[in-house]
């Protein structure tokens, strides 16, 4: 099987509201700018109904959503903030490209001075990095 | 107790594999800054702590997200006061600053404790002048621990309960006390 490849990157912030997306290959739909933060907002809720509704304690959320045509991969951390990918079918999981875009998001968001917590991210030096992660996802295998 | 010997490992590993820079280099810009806050607010020595306590916390806030990323403790969040402490002991300390520290005298309702550092290397070169005798010289610390905590929810306060540059005991320490664990917020009513 094909390995998957990483279509977007998604970044959403702690109340829902999108701070980061950007599409990595010519195959993943064109969204305009309000359908990307609604569709990033609705997913916010989402997740979080799926803690709600968890019969379980200490659900952490949906974690992958798979579909026919592609697959989504959604990683919160304990401050809220969330990321989630969306890629082609045909990967097991990506809990690696999930971390790697996560410490980008330290290193070259949280770490520059200038950038605004909880504010959208327009560091070039971001997209830099997840340019980097989406080649190195998309040309393996 | 196994789990603080964990702790105490995973801290060292994060330590190790952290990106480093020169110790003095360190301490002489925390230096430069701190007098340069001294000046911006006329040397008056309380406002430039409540200064201190402000950045610290703007720069926990923001480094609280690097040492999840690190620690990839995203699967085990901290379910009590008690653990929470004890990761921000030894594990953040460690891995910002290369410093062992310990909890010590807790409360009887765990809301309450002492952290120790064996070291600090904020303060390596620091003697504090009679007219600053006041002055919290590593308040930014206790600021960034509040401000970690209350990133991920965990209301606390914060102050040195002994700081040997105002000739208070031999070691650092820090008193934390819990406010409140402020429970997740919904983008919906129940």
């Amino acid at each position: 099987m094909a390995t998957g490849k990483l279509l977007a990157v998604w970044l959403v912030n702690k109340s829902g509201g999108l701070i980061y997306h950007r599409a990595l290959r010519e195959d993943a739909p064109t969204l305009d700018a309000n359908a990307c933060l609604r569709l990033a907002s609705v997913w916010h809720s989402l997740h979080a109904i799926s803690r709600k509704v968890a019969p379980v304690t200490g659900c952490a959320g949906i974690e992958s959503l798979e579909c026919d045509t592609f697959d989504l991969y959604c990683f919160q951390a304990e401050t809220g903030m969330k990321i989630f990918v969306t890629m082609t079918k045909g990967s097991a999981d990506a809990s690696g490209t999930l971390r790697r875009t996560h410490r980008a998001y330290c290193d070259y968001a949280l770490k520059n001075p200038f950038y605004e917590v909880e504010m959208p991210v327009r560091c070039e030096l971001f997209d830099v990095a997840i340019a980097d992660i989406a080649r190195s996802v998309n040309e393996r295998g | 107790m196994p789990a603080a010997a964990s702790r105490t490992a995973l801290g060292a590993a994060c330590w190790t594999a952290t990106e480093k820079v020169n110790a003095e280099l360190f301490a002489l810009t925390h230096g430069a800054f701190v007098r340069q806050i001294l000046r911006d607010h006329e040397d008056d020595v309380e406002c430039a702590n409540a200064a201190l306590e402000r950045v610290g916390r703007a720069m926990g806030a923001r480094m609280v997200e690097e040492f999840l990323s690190r620690t990839n403790a995203s699967g085990g969040a901290c379910a009590t006061f008690e653990e929470a402490m004890e990761m921000t002991t030894r594990v953040g300390l460690k891995m910002f600053l290369n410093v062992d520290a310990k909890t010590r005298d807790w409360s009887e309702e765990r809301d309450e404790c002492v952290i120790e550092m064996e070291s600090n290397p904020l303060a390596e070169f620091v003697e504090l002048p009679g007219k600053y005798g006041d002055l919290s010289y590593c308040n930014a610390l206790c600021g960034a621990i509040r401000g970690a905590l209350e990133t991920v929810r965990v209301r606390t306060t914060c102050a040195f309960e002994s700081d040997p540059l105002r000739g208070e005991g031999e070691r650092f320490a820090i008193r934390v006390k819990l406010l409140e664990l402020v429970p997740e917020e919904y983008p919906f009513d129940d």
